[in-house]
């Protein structure tokens, strides 16, 4: 064999050198940057390597199971429209084909078979210690058979459930109590300690994801989602669930977290809390206080508010007929048993272009909002989404032809089935399309009409083809690396391009005019009546609000319907001496150091910002962190 | 006795275990459309000859204390 057999490869030989020079994970990755990666290594190379091939494998099985059940024109024109970027498949580059996107999985297997029905050897834990341990160990295993984030909703209320189990059901009453008498630990000790093992666990980064952490999610539930979700039931030993103890944990985790991250900058897990409303007020007067005094302590978690307990998916309970958005957005919790097997991404900006030059028509004309272009675009997106239904469907036979071969064990252990997760309708770069057609980006009729124009035909189609195998639903995809991606792909083809990174929200990031309030009258039930998936309104703020302000704006959330949001106040991180402040500051307060970093959310996630690619640092830039006296 | 069920739901399969371990014959009924008509929203639901419901909970009891079934 000569060494020109090897001169293919040389390629990957550049890139390796390319990589060992760049300054971090993600700007030395060139096919689906990751902020979720804290350390260049060899670990987080090797991945990076393969990306390009994986795409061109998972292409070429979509293209054969879209033309076995479409025909060979549809799968034409699903390579057509990828390469064209006007759709964009998620998690091509990393996973084998097949792999589902994410999950919030029950735990309930777990307590009946351990590990062993996922590949493991432990059996169910009986223990608070053993339970911990095989916890952390499923979230591992789990995330392995999946391109996104993991979801488990139920973490803390089965927690609790060992604590009992070893301190008695009033454990929670009286947790300083002295519970190791050589070394005089308490039984709070004790739940610290059990926190601390798992959250850095869980944050350790898994070689088996190019060392990434694993994408982790919890949910926290108020008592009136608590009793929904768990109504009537029961551990395999009998045991019921205890709201008083799980009400004091799910507190005690939060307030642990929130000082926790005053020492390191811990990403995951990414915490949901679930406040049911009246239509008027929150019905857990209780935890609706407590999420707003933890916000001005400077934690930050999303929101989930609904003024439907069926709002939440459960592995239990039987959906009514009222109930036709199911609270699923992938970067959340809160539901039991759902999560998406694919998320297929239309590039907005380019359809409605697409759209419009179709029609011959200049974007000088519309100065407003009109019929013609009110049909042009419906008509586009009908087209658009009837071929990626059927692009879904085709994974989908491929995701249940996986699962038939036994090769996803946690749909054969019951952790989640494929029937109650969705097949996802993304959408990116709304508002630069809003923006092409010259529609101020704002709460306006105009903007209105044209976010409907652009969900309501997906919406529907997503109704009209649900069936008891399959559900659809769209989510405003964050887009961490696609936002960057459409941009660029799009300025190359000459199309209208306003910024280098598409928005992930329904306001413009960097907009200084869009008041916190009107980005939760954006984000609320007038814009997203429509969005069946969720979107997740990142209320950016420069300084930390008072808790009667968290009130107001939590009680706003009520009055506007916004279903999902969270408030990013960027932390400041010392590189000298290491100290982290809640607060965005120019120097650090302890050693005076000028060579700080930010700790912030990416998109739903929160990271240092040194970490995230050249493009989304630049996005950062930009962004646009309210003053907390601005309206 | 009836034991209404999904496919999906993993306490359902933990009764239903239990109820094949202790010998227990019963029907199995995993229609979601008849579990509506009947207004079961939340599985599993053991429904006795005399037609009386029990969620998990109650269940668990029961069938853990029939006689005969040790």
């Amino acid at each position: 064999m000569s060494i020109e057999t090897y001169k293919a490869y040389e390629k990957d030989v550049d890139f390796i050198n390319r990589y060992m020079k760049a300054k971090n994970a993600a700007i030395g990755s060139e096919v689906d940057a990751n902020s979720n990666v804290a350390n260049k290594n060899i670990a987080t190379m090797a991945p990076e390597i393969h990306k390009r091939s994986n795409i061109n494998a998972n292409r070429l099985w979509m293209y054969k199971r879209i033309k076995e059940l479409y025909g060979k024109d549809m799968a034409n024109e699903y390579i057509r429209q990828l390469e064209d970027h006007e759709i964009y498949r998620h998690d091509e580059s990393g996973m084998p084909i097949g792999t589902p996107y994410c999950a919030s999985i029950t735990l309930y297997p777990f307590l009946v078979d351990g590990l062993s029905k996922i590949g493991g050897t432990s059996s169910a834990p009986h223990h608070y210690k053993s339970f911990l341990g095989g916890f952390i160990n499923l979230v591992f295993a789990v995330s392995a058979q999946l391109c996104g984030a993991v979801a488990t909703p139920e973490f803390l209320a089965y927690m609790d459930h060992f604590i009992r189990k070893e301190y008695g059901n009033d454990y929670y009453t009286k947790p300083e109590q002295v519970v190791n008498m050589v070394t005089g630990e308490t039984i709070e000790d004790i739940v610290l300690q059990g926190f601390a093992q798992v959250v850095y666990s869980i944050n350790q980064p898994a070689a088996a994801r190019g060392s990434q952490s694993v994408f982790w999610n919890i949910a926290y539930f108020d008592k009136p989602y608590f009793e929904q979700l768990f109504e009537g039931f029961v551990f395999p030993d009998g045991d019921t669930m205890q709201w008083e103890s799980v009400s004091w944990l799910q507190k005690k985790f939060m307030k642990w977290f929130n000082a926790e991250r005053l020492k390191n900058v811990i990403t995951f897990p990414v915490e949901t809390l679930s406040l049911l409303n009246d239509g008027k007020e929150y019905v857990d007067k209780e935890w609706a206080d407590f999420a707003a005094e933890m916000y001005a302590e400077g934690h930050s978690f999303f929101t989930y508010t609904s003024d439907s307990v069926d709002s939440l998916a459960s592995c239990c309970r039987l959906r009514n007929g009222i109930q036709d958005n199911q609270f699923s957005y992938t970067l959340g919790a809160g539901g039991v048993s759902t999560g998406s097997k694919c998320v297929m991404t239309i590039n907005v900006n380019r359809l409605v272009q697409n759209a419009t030059k179709d029609m011959k028509l200049g974007i000088q004309k519309y100065n407003d909002w009109n019929s013609d272009v009110d049909k042009a675009i419906r008509s586009k997106v009908t087209e658009q989404v009837e071929k990626i239904h059927k692009y879904l469907l085709a994974f989908n036979s491929i995701v249940l032809e996986m699962r038939d071969a036994h090769m996803i064990p946690i749909y054969d252990a019951g952790f989640v089935s494929p029937e109650k997760q969705y097949l996802t309708v993304g959408i990116n770069g709304l508002v630069e399309a809003a923006e092409y057609l010259r529609i101020f980006v704002g709460d306006n009729e105009d903007y209105r009409s044209f976010v409907h124009a652009v969900l309501e035909p997906i919406y529907e189609a997503n109704k009209a083809a649900k069936t008891k195998e399959v559900m659809f639903n769209t989510e405003y995809v964050p887009a961490e690396n696609l936002g960057v991606k459409n941009a660029k792909w799009d300025k190359k083809d000459g199309y209208v391009v306003p910024r280098d990174c598409y928005n992930s929200y329904f306001y413009v990031v960097e907009d200084e005019t869009t008041s916190p309030i009107e980005k939760f009258r954006l984000h609320g039930l007038r814009y997203t009546d429509k969005l069946d998936g969720g979107s997740a309104l990142h209320c950016n703020l420069d300084e930390h609000l008072s808790k009667p302000q968290y009130e107001f704006l939590l009680n706003l959330a009520i009055k506007e319907g916004t279903p999902y949001f969270t408030f990013n106040i960027p932390n400041t991180v010392c590189n000298d001496c290491g100290y982290i402040s809640k607060h965005k500051l120019d120097k650090c307060p302890k050693c005076g150091s000028e060579n700080i970093d930010y700790a912030t959310r990416v998109i739903g996630y929160l990271t240092r910002v040194s970490k995230w690619s050249a493009e989304r640092q630049a996005e950062h830039a930009r962004r646009y962190y309210a003053s907390s006296t601005s309206n | 006795m009836i034991l209404y069920s999904t496919t999906t739901c993993p306490m359902c399969h933990m009764l239903a275990a239990k109820m094949d371990e202790k010998g227990i014959k019963y029907d199995k009924v995993t229609d979601t459309n008849i579990l509506e008509e009947k207004g079961i929203m939340h599985v599993p639901i053991l429904e006795t000859d005399d037609g009386s419901r029990m969620n998990l909970a109650e269940a668990m009891y029961y069938i853990n204390n029939l006689e005969g079934h040790e």
